[in-house]
């Protein structure tokens, strides 16, 4: 069979370039967006999957440690420790704050201080560096450590006080803000309020502890694990996700456009072409699967330089902005049957055009 | 010659466009195999709209054309489309090659929309389309010319490429409109040997219209078309 599509499409050099470039911005656009989708789902949610914690107890109305203010006494970690089946217990403190580096000041922060002797709440993933915190240390985010220049050893100040760099973590990272961690002492010192927490975690030896907190501390929340990583999820989504959904549709909707614009010109300019074709003796589903043929190889064309590119582009961006965290996941990939189903309706464009043209048109000199 | 290949009986064609126009009116007409029939007359004779009228590509307001004994009137657009293929062979003016596609791709492209080589069986009529396309290119003379763009050959080189492809589905009837209008004296002679050796060897049907009276000793009849009625010569 002759290539008749191909053969068109390469006839135009000019417009194939533009168009397969247009759809390869398209699928780099989306691919980014949702790696950055995932790299923020992954990165706000992380550090609580990951946080060896059975319980969270917070005041009650709170379910999450970045959207929802708790202020609940420490001591009654004390209290809690006394339940059956609760193995270990300690108290967190969340303080939302800027640092002060090399006399200015940073973005916002979320600092928290967590029990130095138990350990819970403390960054689970440490990428140089040590948690075994002395008063007046830190751990930083590893890419906030980045974008600052900050190394294991440099001072930062928080609340006017200086804290030295004892480690880096990774996981921390919620793209808007990043995550520090103090001694839950030196966490308190800061909140400038004393006896106050935000979260008291607790570790389990058995089921039903949840309960029996639940009935001896009606007042407060007490969040299981896998309920308070699911209110994070569902946090995030709420907040991020219909933008990065309308984001990926107004980009997809361009591609399809942009495909769109270059059958429906391709059409007008080849209008000799269809009509002679037509003329010949081929039918409107012959046309119907030119122009279809060719918008699935400007299509696939563009999908495999957009992922190529992204794949490119992708550390490039992150050592521009350390801040970004790009995930990519398997189910990205659904980014190539959606592109090839835009491409397919995208084909739709010349349709009038082509069912107007008239084979009589042949006989003009 | 044998028994009519054409037939067209009372054709009027009219365009309605805020004023009534008839562009042929009444014309009737038979052809036969292997005859040559040139239709000659001015400017606005109406002889394009009678050649697609003949062809299939207009229909008519009234009267019936019929090609080897069937009606064109009582045809879908589907049929009409399959009919075209198979049954006509068009011939134009500019030639009307596609320049994204090499000379053998033009003449390839009519044998795969008819699926393949007319002259071979069921099972084998694609594997047969290069060689087919091959041989029509070699019976116009444009065989060295069949891995060439279009874009680069002369009018009268473009010309036997356009026959080739006419020719390619081994159709009963041909049809040329001007076929020697962008063609210089030993160009369009050429072209007109071909045409006529289409009607003479193969026993194709040869309708020509045309300004050019030097095609008129090779037809076996000459019509003139005035005002949108045929006259015999």
């Amino acid at each position: 069979m002759v290539p008749v599509a191909r053969r068109l499409l390469f006839r135009n050099r000019g417009g194939l370039i533009a168009s397969v470039a247009g759809v390869a911005a398209t699928v780099a656009l989306l691919l980014f967006l949702f790696a950055v989708h995932e790299g923020v789902r992954d990165g706000s949610t992380r550090y609580v999957r990951t946080a060896d914690v059975d319980l969270w107890i917070a005041q009650k109305g709170s379910d999450n440690i970045l959207k929802s203010s708790s202020f609940i006494p420490a001591s009654l970690a004390a209290r809690v420790a006394a339940i059956e089946g609760v193995r270990v217990v300690a108290p967190l403190v969340r303080i939302i704050s800027k640092a002060e580096i090399r006399g200015r000041l940073s973005s916002t922060l979320f600092l928290f201080g967590f029990d130095p002797v138990t350990k819970l709440g403390a960054p689970a993933t440490i990428v140089a560096g040590s948690n075994d915190l002395l008063p007046g240390e830190l751990v930083l985010d590893e890419s906030f450590a980045r974008k600052y220049g900050l190394r294991i050893g440099d001072t930062v100040s928080i609340q006017r006080r200086p804290f030295r760099v004892k480690g880096l973590s990774a996981g921390t990272n919620a793209l808007v803000s990043q995550f520090g961690f103090v001694r839950f002492d030196d966490g308190q010192t800061i909140l400038g309020i004393p006896d106050t927490a935000s979260f008291v975690l607790v570790r389990t030896s058995m089921s039903g502890v949840a309960t029996r907190i639940r009935d001896a501390f009606p007042g407060l929340a007490v969040h299981e694990a896998r309920d308070f990583i699911r209110y994070h999820e569902a946090e995030m989504d709420s907040g991020v996700l219909p933008v990065f959904v309308a984001a990926a549709v107004f980009g997809a909707a361009v591609g399809g456009f942009i495909v769109a614009l270059m059958l429906y010109s391709s059409a007008l300019e080849r209008r000799e072409d269809y009509a002679t074709l037509k003329a010949l003796g081929a039918g409107h589903a012959y046309l119907l699967r030119l122009v279809v043929a060719q918008s699935l190889l400007v299509t696939i064309g563009g999908c495999l330089a957009g992922a190529v590119g992204m794949a490119l582009l992708a550390p490039l961006l992150v050592r521009i902005v350390p801040a970004l965290v790009l995930r990519f996941a398997p189910a990205h990939l659904l980014v190539f049957p959606a592109a090839l189903l835009i491409g397919a309706v995208a084909a739709s464009a010349p349709l009038r055009v082509l069912r107007r043209i008239y084979p009589g048109e042949v006989f003009r000199a | 010659m044998s028994s009519p290949l054409l037939s067209a009986q009372s054709l009027v064609k009219e365009y309605a466009d805020g004023v009534l126009f008839r562009a042929v009116s009444g014309v009737s007409l038979t052809v036969a195999r292997g005859e040559v029939v040139l239709i000659i007359g001015p400017n606005g004779s109406g002889k394009t709209t009678l050649l697609s009228m003949l062809g299939g590509l207009v229909r008519p307001t009234r009267g019936s054309v019929s090609v080897d004994g069937r009606s064109l009137e009582a045809m879908t657009e589907r049929e009409l489309e399959s009919f075209r293929l198979r049954k006509v062979g068009f011939v134009f003016q500019t030639f009307r090659l596609l320049d994204a596609l090499s000379v053998r791709e033009n003449v390839q492209l009519v044998l795969d929309l008819a699926g393949g080589d007319p002259a071979r069986g069921e099972a084998s009529r694609a594997r047969g389309v290069p060689a087919r396309a091959d041989a029509m290119l070699d019976r116009v003379g444009a065989r060295h010319l069949a891995g060439r763009q279009t874009h680069s050959l002369s009018g009268g080189e473009k010309q036997r490429v356009a026959i080739a492809r006419a020719l390619a589905n081994d159709p009963a009837l041909l049809l040329c409109d001007e076929p020697t209008g962008s063609l210089d004296s030993a160009a369009g002679a050429a072209t007109i040997a071909l045409l006529a050796s289409a009607a003479r060897d193969d026993h194709r049907a040869v309708v020509i219209v045309s300004h050019d009276t030097r095609i008129a000793p090779h037809a076996h009849r000459t019509l003139h078309l005035i005002d949108g009625l045929l006259h015999p010569n």
